[in-house]
């Protein structure tokens, strides 16, 4: 067998048993995070790199201070979720319910030609947990869980619409092109697992989100830190299968041939660390297949498990797979993993009480059963979970064409946003902010989307403001130009 | 910074502040030296801390110190004047500097506080200034004559308001109650119902008492005109107006004039980018140097002359095989055929190099590489992006052909410009009684201005702010590609580093504004004219009116039959031919509008704070800061204000201390691998110094000259002998300049995502060498995999594929093809695990290789080796060495084994087998490093 072929080999032994998340972590961990020394050198590097192009390098990076949360599962519920009907009980929008209040918001509204007046909640809430957080019954099962996770009432974007709002959340600009929160992290610190992707995206089997792959591009940052699809089915990942028909054996002879010409071609051209580069790539190529199949193979779960997640009903499997799936790969060293839904459950313009209710079924027993999973097995400590939309919702119905209130849902809202987040030093059962009397905009302790990145690289222990790229006389920023704060009150 | 401190300490010594001794000893430490200097300064004195303080008292001094010479009389920058109390209360461009009573939202505080000012690199306000800066202002910034601060409003404040909530239907394309409200007479003539404003009366004023009301702008319909309703400060600004009697600026529009700039001084334009290419003659080498290094051109005795500085000379040429694969894939990004290294090789003419060169400078081919890197700068694509749907432009095609038909035929470098800046301006299209090539030219050439993602198409996205984004992304193309300069730098501030005052942005806004106007804004699928020639016109009407004539023979028929058989026939007929027309063919293009808007510097970028109005102009740091802007309607009776060719002219005259220089040092970075300036978009004092200051002027000069030919640039650089250089590594040359700096070397490198897709279709024999015309579609797999679709002929080179944000090609985004954000000055060069999976596992290049194995078959001998031969030939250019023919000999038998074993029918075995094994072989070569890399 030759020299390459063998080497897979090996692979295949290491992945088969692989090192468990923890002990891979404190190998790693000793080594980068304790010493300041280690520290000042992660310093020069951020450094050095600020005179030059960005850094092309997935290997795990020191953090600039030392991290509360090593991964990241961003649990993306695009199409803006109702923070009235969920989180943000209204006693004065039931009071006022069928008042006439378009005018005092009519430039907030997208679609003025359909609004209603005042509308209250079709759901009830309650008082959730040992601190007491109000949740609707709409979400019973993370009702259950309120006390592990940091709610914020106070979250505001920039603009109304889906696809600039959509930017802003994943980009912190408005705009297309520039790199997402995913690519930013693993831009900053590589991954600790060279097998997988550093950055992975978990989209529904049922189509892309709005804005598509743009949610996880990795903008003007160089395209290895882009989100890497993984399907839950067929190969997991695009091109790491033989898209065509031909014995192993084969193909394994084939990539010995590669290797082969390839160290003669290097041979004769010694010092160029490129070939080396290259060369390796091919070998990393070879390990990912292992891996990445591995890390997909939900057969390793047991019964209990998988039925917590809800993969043995209908209506919750598919979320269910993939908040189990993000499990896994974070066991397995995966930086980030972002979770998305098809086109946009949460854009309740009609009929919100059916439509709602509909979209926490999907995801609601799935969520709580990733809490409660990662908690078991004590990955919660240092994963950071995050819940939530682009933006939120109005206080006033949104009518179907034909008026009729009962069918009425609720028009976008960049004003107010409920998210929350668990995990990875987190303060748990807390509710940070609050929006006015009617929910149409927060108004204490207000978190602005930069805010809101500013604190998640914090947790990680990367700087929003020493973490940037130069680019055409700029440094640019996940938060960019802004003076965005740390929201301290949400750390534990 | 060091230089300066020097300077300044030794000015001070003079002054017997400080000894130059102690200068010397302590220059270690700037900071501590600084301290040092602080000394002489007083501490708040008693009497200071008893009394309140007074501005002309207490802070001048201090500020006259340390900020005057940047914010004062003589030079204001920022717009800033601190020299006297009213001056200072005027504030900056971005506003009001000082907030009476609370010194925490006061900018100028600010600015001391967080370190920003005075900048880096010169004395800080010691902490007793701080101290007494704060203290004053929130005692409530006292002046002892307290200046005058009833700063009238005037129509200067008015206009932008009634432009950003009224005009989109009270303006000049949509008159609504027939009232016009862009300008003071406007105003004061009213509308079908009398006037609208009463001087001195807000509340008497229809205008106040219908936004009052909230019945304008009308809550209903906001949306579907893309506008906000009034701001309270601005309904309180409208009222001030009215109350005040409707008073007129005195000044009108900022723009250059014959007094010495304010904003931008002398000294800012001694920066090296900002002065015109110096006149230089190539240093004169001894006949050792020169034979030493084969110097062929000027270029060498640049090179050569810096080298030997560093104790390096050039590196001997490379062999001919080497140079004709470098050049191919350099200038056509193709490589070259095996006939073709044949003969290049066994030339035995002395210009033998020379002629391979100007063959393929001349290649139809050459345009679609070099037009590829303009492309890039351009910001190209397809489609408008920044919306979900990203849909398709449908006629931008016709720029990516412009651009490619240009460098085929030398366009001089400053007519491109002229064209892609004014084409609208260079002839009087609409009353040109034929579109011929050259109209066509100049309107299609205006695309590149069209390029940026551009979600305006829909109402919820077409508000002020995102039409302003897509002209920030314009100018940015703009300021990157053709002035190598961060102007956007300067678009909410003035440039922190660069002379660029924030005026200056505007003023260059101003320039394109009766183009890109936010308050008379043409939607992405207005900006079609129906200019295409008038050839393509009449063929198309012809073609149209056959379909026409066909369907009517048929329609008779149809009358004329009763059977029901034979009608079925003709309808079927009938929706064939009507299927056949085409849409009327249109260009993509950017014109006057006729009248501007005015333009306001957006006091921090914000839309909402428009400052001052600003007229047409440029960067005052590249003129002498006296000479106005010249702006004449380029013919008589002209509708456009020629303001844009104007504009293009200054850009390209002989003098010009960027243009020039920016595409010289394009052309030699996608030459040699790194710019001369290797920060291709920043010349500014960020950017990287030049590597050769001299070469680059010296080069920019003879672009000049030569008429603006890009090509005889191409040959300066591909016919010295620093082009013809191997790109072997020793360790000399590794040790004296690793990076490649000095040029000692070629430089090894990865091909594009282009030429990596090309190649492979070129080598298999499936490139369809078609060119032009609207691209080919892609394929999307619900997995993501987007594939170019084929023709008749096979695929069509990578610049004619769909270029949809949201779907490029999954090969082309695999090898770095850009992200268009909003353009590409420089690709990154990735290598990646994926790039390996693909190039393994996609089924198009497997495909590919198994017809590669068929053309081998085709013109190869039946034995291995001679097969073997030839995908090395067809692959490299070159014959395999023997241990590569061995390894493949090897590899190639047992591949034909395994095949072999896995067919059982004995036919297949001796047919299939061979054929699976060589397609193998094809696909290893494929994914090769020497497929993707040239030396």
């Amino acid at each position: 067998m030759s020299a390459t072929s063998l080497q897979n080999q090996d692979f295949l032994t290491t992945i088969v048993s692989p090192v468990s998340r923890r002990s891979a972590f404190s190998r790693v961990g000793s080594a980068l995070y304790t010493t300041a020394l280690t520290q000042l050198l992660g310093r020069d590097l951020y450094a050095a790199e600020a005179s030059g192009k960005p850094h092309s390098s997935l290997e795990p990076r020191a953090a600039q201070t030392p991290p509360r949360a090593r991964a990241v599962i961003h649990l993306f519920m695009n199409g803006g979720p109702s923070q009235m009907d969920l989180f943000d009980p209204k006693e004065e929008l039931n009071r006022r319910h069928g008042e006439d209040y378009f005018n005092n918001i009519a430039g907030e509204v997208e679609f003025p030609e359909a609004a209603g007046a005042l509308m209250k909640s079709a759901f009830r809430f309650a008082q959730r947990g040992q601190c007491g957080m109000w949740v609707s019954d709409a979400m019973p099962h993370f009702a259950t869980q309120v006390d592990q996770v940091s709610l914020i009432r106070s979250m505001y974007s920039t603009n109304l619409t889906h696809e600039p709002a959509l930017y802003k959340i994943q980009s912190g600009s408005e705009f297309i092109g520039r790199p997402t929160l995913g690519a930013w992290v693993s831009y900053g610190l590589g991954t600790e697992n060279q097998n997988l992707p550093a950055y992975v995206v978990l989209d529904d089997p049922l189509g892309l989100p709005v804005n598509g792959i743009d949610n996880w591009t990795s903008g003007y940052l160089p395209p290895q830190f882009q989100g890497t699809r993984f399907r839950a089915t067929g190969a997991p990942v695009l091109d790491l299968k033989k898209d065509f028909d031909e014995p192993d054996a084969v193909t394994l002879l084939e990539r010995d041939l590669i290797a082969r010409l390839d160290r003669l071609h290097q041979n004769r051209r010694p010092d160029r660390p490129q070939l080396a580069a290259r060369i390796s790539t091919y070998e990393l190529a070879a390990r990912m297949q292992i891996a990445a199949t591995d890390a997909l193979d939900l057969s390793q779960e047991t019964q209990a498990t998988l039925a917590m997640y809800g993969i043995d009903q209908p209506v919750t499997e598919s979320y269910g797979r993939r908040c189990l799936i993000a499990r896994r790969l974070v066991e397995r060293g995966v930086r980030f993993v972002q979770l998305f839904i098809n086109s946009q459950i949460w854009d309740n313009h009609n009929d919100i009480a059916s439509g709602l209710k509909s979209a926490c079924d999907r995801t609601d027993k799935p969520t709580a059963a990733l809490l409660t999973d990662l908690t078991q097995r004590g990955l919660l400590d240092d994963t950071l979970v995050l819940w939530g939309g682009e933006m939120g919702r109005l206080p006033i119905a949104q009518l179907p064409g034909n008026k009729d209130a009962s069918k009425a849902g609720r028009d976008h809202n960049k004003n107010a946003i409920c998210s929350w987040m668990a995990g990875g030093g987190v303060r748990s059962g807390f509710v940070l902010g609050a929006t006015d009397e009617l929910g149409f905009a927060a108004v204490e302790d207000r978190v602005s989307v930069e805010d809101w990145h500013a604190t998640i690289l914090h947790l990680l222990g990367l700087h929003h403001e020493s973490l940037f790229v130069e680019r055409n006389g700029l440094n640019e920023r996940l938060t960019g130009v802004t003076h965005p704060r740390v929201v301290s009150e949400v750390l534990a | 910074m060091k230089y300066w401190l020097t300077t300044k300490l030794r000015t001070l010594a003079a002054w017997g502040i400080v000894s130059i001794i102690s200068i010397h000893q302590s220059m270690g430490s700037a900071v501590c030296q600084e301290t040092n200097l602080e000394k002489e300064k007083p501490e708040p004195t008693v009497e200071q801390n008893e009394r309140s303080l007074i501005f002309e008292k207490d802070i001048r001094p201090f500020l006259e110190k340390k900020c005057v010479s940047c914010h004062g009389n003589s030079k204001q920058s920022a717009d800033l004047n601190m020299a006297s109390g009213s001056s200072l209360l005027k504030g900056s461009e971005s506003g009001p500097v000082l907030v009476a009573g609370t010194p925490e939202e006061s900018r100028l505080f600010q600015a001391v506080r967080d370190g920003h000012m005075p900048p880096e690199g010169n004395p800080a306000l010691s902490d007793s200034e701080v101290t007494l800066l704060h203290r004053w202002i929130q005692e409530g910034a006292k002046f002892s004559n307290q200046p005058g601060s009833s700063v009238a409003v005037t129509d200067q404040q008015v206009i932008p308001i009634l432009f950003l909530r009224c005009v989109p239907c009270h303006g000049g394309r949509r008159a609504e109650a027939d009232l016009d409200l862009r300008t003071l007479s406007g105003i004061l003539k009213g509308g079908k119902s009398g006037t609208v404003a009463v001087p001195g009366r807000p509340s008497e004023s229809r205008l106040i008492q219908r936004i009052h009301a909230e019945e304008m702008p009308p809550r209903r319909q906001l949306v579907s005109v893309s506008v906000k309703t009034v701001e309270s400060g601005e309904l309180k600004i409208l009222e001030q107006w009215i109350a005040a009697g409707m008073p007129k600026s005195e000044s009108g529009p900022d723009t250059a004039t014959t007094e010495p700039d304010r904003l931008v001084a002398d000294d800012d334009r001694s920066f090296w980018s900002f002065q015109p290419p110096q006149l230089v003659s190539p240093p004169i080498l001894s006949d050792a140097d020169k034979g030493l290094n084969r110097i062929h051109n000027p270029v060498d005795q640049f090179v050569v002359e810096r080298l030997k500085m560093a104790g390096l000379s050039l590196s001997p040429e490379a062999d001919r095989r080497t140079l004709i694969r470098r050049l191919s894939f350099d200038l056509l990004g193709l490589p070259p055929r095996p006939e073709e290294v044949t003969a290049f090789v066994s030339d035995t003419r002395p210009d033998a190099y020379e002629i391979l060169v100007e063959q393929l400078l001349h290649s139809p081919h050459y345009g679609e590489r070099w037009g590829r890197h303009w492309l890039d700068a351009a910001g190209y694509a397809d489609s408008e992006g920044s919306q979900n749907e990203d849909r398709i432009r449908p006629e931008m095609w016709r720029y990516r052909d412009y651009v490619i038909r240009s460098f085929n035929a030398d366009k001089p470098y400053d007519r491109f410009l002229h064209e892609q800046l004014a084409g609208d301006e260079l002839a009087d299209y609409e009353n040109a009684g034929e579109v011929t090539q050259e109209i066509y030219d100049n309107l299609v050439a205006t695309g590149f201005l069209r390029t940026a993602p551009d979600r305006t198409f829909a109402n919820i996205t077409n508000f002020v702010p995102d039409r302003l984004e897509v002209i920030a992304d314009e100018l940015q193309i703009l300021g990157s590609s053709v002035m190598g300069l961060t102007l956007h730098c300067a678009r909410c501030h003035t440039h922190k580093f660069d002379p660029i005052p924030q005026r200056d942005y505007y003023r260059i806004a101003a320039v394109f504004k009766d183009a890109m106007d936010e308050h008379d804004w043409l939607g992405p699928e207005a900006r079609r004219l129906k200019f295409v020639t008038t050839q393509e016109r009449s063929e198309w009407e012809q073609s149209e009116q056959q379909i026409s004539r066909r369907v009517e023979e048929l329609q008779e028929q149809v009358k004329a039959t009763s059977d029901e058989e034979a009608m079925k026939k003709l309808q079927e007929q009938i929706r064939q031919t009507e299927a056949q027309r085409r849409p009327e063919p249109m260009i993509r293009a950017l014109w006057s509008r006729g009248q501007p808007s005015p333009t306001f510097v957006l006091k921090r970028g914000n839309y909402l704070t428009p400052g001052v109005q600003v007229g047409p102009g440029v960067l005052s740091v590249l003129t002498d800061g006296k000479t106005p802007f010249p702006v004449q309607p380029p013919w008589p009776g002209a509708t456009t204000t020629g303001r844009r060719l104007a504009f293009a002219k200054w850009l390209t005259s002989e003098n010009h201390p960027l243009t020039a220089r920016v595409m010289i040092n394009r052309l030699w970075k996608h030459h040699f691998g790194a710019g001369l300036v290797k920060t291709l978009a920043n010349f500014g004092k960020t950017g990287e110094a030049p590597s050769h200051p001299e070469l680059l002027d010296w080069l920019a000069r003879e672009f000049v000259r030569s008429g603006w030919s890009i090509r005889q640039m191409h040959r300066l650089m591909v016919l010295s002998a620093t082009y013809r250089q191997c790109s072997d590594m020793t360790t000399d040359r590794l040790s004296k300049d690793p990076e490649n700096r000095l040029l000692s070397r070629m430089p090894m490198r990865r091909v594009e995502a282009e030429i990596v897709r090309d190649s492979l279709l070129f080598v298999s024999g499936q490139l369809d060498a078609t060119q032009f015309g609207p691209p080919d579609d892609v394929d999307v797999r619900a997995d993501g995999l987007v594939t170019a679709k084929g023709t008749e002929k096979g695929s069509r080179r990578s610049i004619y594929v769909l270029h949809r944000r949201t779907k490029l090609p999954t090969i082309l985004e695999t090898f770095d093809s850009p992200q268009m954000g909003p353009n590409c000055i420089e690709r990154g060069e990735s290598t990646v695990a994926p790039q390996a999976l693909h190039l393994l596992n996609n089924a198009v290049v497997y495909g590919l290789a198994g017809k590669f194995a068929e053309r081998v078959r085709a013109e190869a001998g039946d034995s291995p080796e001679e097969r073997i031969f030839r995908v090395h030939e067809l692959a490299f250019g070159a014959a395999p060495e023997n241990d590569e023919l061995t390894a493949g000999l090897d590899a190639y038998h047992r591949l034909l084994q395994q095949w072999q074993q896995k067919f059982e029918d004995q036919q297949q075995q001796l047919t299939e087998a061979p054929q699976r094994a060589l397609q193998n072989y094809c696909h290893a070569i494929m994914n090769t490093a020497a497929f993707v890399y040239v030396d």
